[in-house]
């Protein structure tokens, strides 16, 4: 019975149901890495970023901003040996192009830091990284948390160091498995993370996964669960609802049979 | 001419503290975990500015979350003191009744069989109700204290697990949420017969007429026992429960669409 009353109610429903689409505790797979690597054909130091580090490669630099004290510096061995060595420094640091020179080298003010920085730079990830490993980080706890203003939190360049990025299968990169355990280790946030804690998947969700993967399969059997108490208490509240309506309209009809029945007395 | 209307307790002090710790501890982790599950959206971003930050959002949500072990460790102390003086009452216990009493009342909802079931003190309703709490109690208390301290957790599990335990965790706390929000508020709050609100939660107390609509079995029993008067009775059913047929219209277009909303919403991501 209930089975029928879900397809008849899919049949019924299925085309209006896009607003609550949002609701999913959902979806994203397993990131394949065609996923995570925008594909490039050059491969080496860009030439154009050396203007950029004839400044930033000097370690001591740093900015005042209010009462903190920002670190400039980017370590040119370390960038042009990551995977972003190809890229533009302002593809991601794009406020710069509307900077003159001037406005640059006194930091204006404009420059953000801390929580609005990283808020603002994973964002920009997703520029280039789309896809599975972005809509996976957005349905994750990490930027939950970092959407709604907290801090102790990972962004994107928490646990993949933009000036330093390299892929899962290079035995320097933050995210190789073997160094995972001191990746979410750093700064406290997961203290002791263990091997069996970084082998979980952060870059995942039931959605994506295949069908009988346990992840999905206990998401299929919660969304179940909610259908099961829909369809116990809507009923049962409807019908109540209308019972005790057409109790009320059916009195007149009673008290007139009553009165019948005196009258035949 | 009456003085008060004639009522009984029904719940004891102890079992009004447990649910005004079930209730503020639930009503804080729904308010301060929605935001979390919904964070995409601009009233969980509202929601998070009305208590000053992700940390007070979550700083709220872990001490709620410790009030309801508290509230849960208070239950079970309760039940084995009372075990332990032989009073425990085990009118909860689900039996043949309640299948029995489900079907009658499902009958008796679509107009198949004309007198309602005869509950006794809990109906099949509450009892499920009940257990739907202990279920939920160690499926959302399990899962969060599995996420509070996940890399101990994760040393228990497999490696799909957290992934598990978060999916558990989102999906239980909307079951959790809906239970409260659509059946239990309506069993207690709009059901014509209590709105705007059944009172047994804040006195204690319940009174004759509605023991008598509710739960025949258990007034038939107490008046055997001789501890309710039939005059008494009579009286309280002489008082009849106003009609509002404009509450009933908008209650039933407002469930309506929630009911609607809600197969709309789940059944498509049954099948995607």
């Amino acid at each position: 019975m209930t089975q029928v009353l879900v397809v008849a109610a899919s049949v019924l429903f299925g085309l209006l149901a896009s607003p609550g689409r949002v609701l999913a505790e959902g979806p994203a797979a397993m990131v394949t890495p065609s996923d995570q690597r925008p594909s490039t054909a050059v491969s080496v130091p860009l030439p154009e970023n050396k203007v950029c580090l004839d400044c930033h490669s000097e370690p001591n630099q740093v900015m005042t901003k209010g009462e903190i004290q920002v670190s400039l510096y980017v370590s040119p061995e370390d960038y042009n040996s990551s995977s972003h060595r190809v890229i533009s420094c302002v593809a991601c640091h794009e406020e710069v192009l509307e900077q003159t020179e001037e406005q640059h080298k006194s930091l204006a003010g404009t420059i953000l830091t801390g929580h609005a920085l990283r808020l603002q730079m994973s964002e920009r990830c997703g520029k280039c990284h789309a896809g599975a490993v972005l809509e996976t980080y957005r349905q994750s706890f990490h930027w939950a948390e970092l959407e709604l203003g907290g801090r102790k939190t990972a962004a994107c360049a928490d646990c993949h160091p933009a000036h330093a990025v390299l892929p899962a299968d290079s035995p320097r990169s933050s995210v190789a498995p073997a160094n995972l355990p001191a990746t979410c280790g750093q700064q406290g946030c997961h203290p002791g993370a263990t091997p069996a804690f970084t082998a979980g998947l952060v870059h995942s969700s039931p959605t994506r996964q295949g069908p009988w993967s346990p992840v999905r399969i206990i998401w299929k059997a919660f969304i179940v669960l909610i259908l099961f108490d829909t369809l116990k208490d809507g009923p049962i509240i409807l019908f109540e609802l209308v019972r005790r309506l057409r109790r009320r309209s059916s009195i007149p009809s009673l008290t007139a049979m009553e009165v019948g029945s005196h009258v035949s007395d | 001419m009456s003085q008060t209307k004639p009522t009984m307790e029904r719940w004891n002090v102890h079992q009004r503290l447990q649910h005004l710790l079930l209730f503020l501890s639930v009503t804080g982790l729904v308010l301060t975990g929605f935001p979390i599950k919904y964070h995409a959206l601009p009233w969980a971003h509202t929601v998070t500015g009305w208590v000053g930050g992700f940390r007070s959002l979550f700083g709220i949500h872990l001490t709620c979350a410790v009030l309801l072990f508290v509230a849960s460790g208070y239950h079970l102390i309760y039940l084995l003191v009372e075990g332990l003086r032989r009073r425990v009452s085990w009118t909860m216990v689900p039996g043949w009744k309640d299948v029995r009493d489900a079907w009658h009342h499902a009958l008796h909802l679509v107009g198949l069989r004309p007198e309602p079931p005869c509950f006794d003190r809990y109906t099949y309703l509450e009892k499920f109700e009940y257990l739907a709490v202990v279920w939920g109690m160690v499926f959302m208390g399990g899962s969060g204290l599995m996420l509070w301290f996940p890399v101990q957790a994760a040393n228990l599990l497999p490696s799909w697990g957290l992934e598990a335990v978060r999916v558990i965790h989102s999906n239980e706390a909307f079951i959790a949420m809906l239970a409260l929000a659509f059946g239990h508020f309506f069993a207690v709050h709009f059901h014509p017969s209590v709105f705007p609100n059944n009172e047994v939660w804040l006195t204690g107390r319940i009174s004759l007429a509605r023991l008598a609509e509710e739960h025949p079995a258990e007034l038939d029993r107490l008046i055997a026992r001789g501890k309710v008067s039939t005059a008494d009775v009579a009286e309280a059913l002489r008082h009849e429960e106003p009609h509002r047929p404009l509450m009933l219209w908008l209650e039933l277009a407002l469930y309506g669409g929630v009911f609607v909303w809600l197969l709309a919403t789940f059944v498509p991501m049954l099948f995607a």
